[in-house]
C-alpha cells in the first residue's frame, strides 16, 4: 500500500492563503462600511509619537540659555515685523477704500482661522500631504483650506479625525487648479508636480517672464507662487512654465486653517 | 530559531519606525529584506495597511491611496510563490 505523505509546508501555505483571503474580505468590508475606522485607529495610535517628534524638533530638549537667546531674538524680530505690518495695514486700508470707491469686491479672505502645527510631513512621499494637529476638536472640516503664513493657499483638508487632519497639497501630483499668470492675469490651468512645484502650458508669446506672480483664480486672487522657469522651445506652439510656492513646503512647521469656509 | 525571531523583531521595529515617520523608501528596503530572508513575512501586509491608513486611504488620492496595501499583498504572494517554486 502506498500512502501519499501530506506536505506540511503546503498545508501551512494553504492555511495562510485562507487567512489572507478572510483578512482581505474583512479589510474591504471595513473600508466600505466604515471608511474612517482604520485611518482613525492608526492615526490616534501614532499621534503621541508625532507630537513628541514635533516637540523635539521644536527645541523642547534645547538648553534653557539657548531658548532664552532664541526668545530674545524672536521678540526683536516681532517688534521689527510689527513696524512692517503697520505699513502693510495702511496700504491694505487704502486698497479697501479704493476698492469701495471703484465698487470692486474685497480682495481679502475674511474667514475665521486657527493656527495648527504640522506634525508630519512625509519626505519625498508620493502622497504630497501634511498631517496637522487639529481636527474635529478645533472645528476643522473637509471644506477647510490651509494657508502657509502669510496667507498663501497651499492645500485643502481631505480627511478629519478627532484631533488630527490630513491635508492634500495643491501641488500634489496631478492636482489641477485655475490660476492667473503675470501682470496681465492670463488664465491657465496649473498642474501639481509635487513638493510645492506647479506646471502650466500656455501659448507662446504672451509676455510672461520669470519672477512674475501667479495668483489663484478661485480664492479671491490669493498669491500662489512665483514663476521660476520658462521652457520656451521655438519649434513648439506652447511654452511650459514652472512655478513654485513662495514658501518651502518641507520647512513648514505651522499653518493656518480656515474653518467653516464654504469653498 | 531563536536568532531568527530576534532578527524578525529588529526588522519589524525598523519598518514600524520608518512607516510612522513616513520614510517609505526605508520601510520598502527592510520589507523586501524581510520577505526574502524570513519565512512567511506576513507583517508586511500590516505595515502596508498602516502606511496607507496614516497617509493614504482617501478618494481624492485614487488608487495611489492604496499603494502600500496593494504592494504589500502582491509582493508577499509573489515572493512566497517564488520561494515555493525554488524549493521544489
Amino acid at each position: 500500500m502506498i500512502y501519499i505523505i501530506k506536505n506540511k509546508n503546503n498545508q501551512y501555505r494553504k492555511t495562510i492563503s485562507w487567512i489572507l483571503v478572510v483578512f482581505i474580505c474583512i479589510f474591504v468590508g471595513f473600508q466600505y462600511f466604515l471608511p474612517h475606522f482604520i485611518s482613525a485607529l492608526f492615526t490616534t495610535l501614532t499621534r503621541p509619537y508625532w507630537r513628541t517628534e514635533f516637540a523635539v524638533e521644536s527645541g523642547s530638549l534645547a538648553l534653557t540659555t539657548d531658548l532664552l537667546k532664541k526668545n530674545e531674538l524672536l521678540k526683536k524680530e516681532l517688534a521689527d515685523n510689527a513696524a512692517k505690518m503697520a505699513i502693510v495695514d495702511s496700504v491694505n486700508s487704502e486698497n479697501s477704500e479704493l476698492r469701495t470707491l471703484l465698487q470692486l469686491s474685497s480682495s481679502t479672505v475674511s474667514v475665521p482661522f486657527i493656527i495648527a502645527p504640522v506634525i508630519k510631513r512625509p519626505p519625498f512621499s508620493f502622497y504630497d500631504e501634511l498631517i496637522i494637529d487639529a481636527g474635529k476638536d478645533k472645528k476643522v472640516s473637509t471644506t477647510s483650506l490651509v494657508f502657509a503664513v502669510p496667507n498663501i493657499p497651499i492645500g485643502q483638508v481631505i480627511d478629519v479625525f478627532d484631533q488630527t487632519a490630513k491635508v492634500i497639497l495643491f501641488s500634489s501630483p496631478g492636482q489641477k487648479h485655475e490660476v492667473l499668470l503675470g501682470t496681465n492675469k492670463i488664465p491657465a490651468v496649473a498642474i501639481g508636480r509635487g513638493g510645492g512645484q506647479y506646471e502650466v502650458s500656455i501659448p507662446r508669446g504672451l509676455n510672461i517672464a520669470v519672477g512674475d506672480f501667479v495668483i489663484y483664480a478661485n480664492l479671491d486672487a490669493q498669491p500662489m507662487g512665483k514663476i521660476i522657469y520658462i521652457d520656451s522651445n521655438s519649434s513648439l506652439p506652447f511654452e511650459k512654465i514652472l512655478f513654485s510656492a513662495p514658501v518651502n513646503i518641507y520647512q513648514l512647521r505651522w499653518v493656518t486653517v480656515g474653518i467653516n469656509n464654504g469653498k | 530559531m531563536h536568532r531568527q525571531i530576534i532578527v524578525r523583531l529588529i526588522i519589524d521595529i525598523f519598518i514600524l519606525i520608518a512607516v510612522i515617520s513616513g520614510w517609505w523608501q526605508i520601510s520598502l528596503l527592510f520589507a523586501i529584506a524581510g520577505l526574502l530572508f524570513l519565512p512567511h513575512f506576513l507583517e508586511i501586509i500590516f505595515f502596508g495597511i498602516m502606511f496607507d491608513a496614516l497617509f493614504g486611504y482617501h478618494i481624492s488620492l485614487g488608487i495611489a491611496g492604496y499603494i502600500g496595501t496593494i504592494f504589500s499583498i502582491f509582493s508577499y504572494l509573489i515572493i512566497d510563490w517564488l520561494k515555493s517554486l525554488l524549493r521544489r
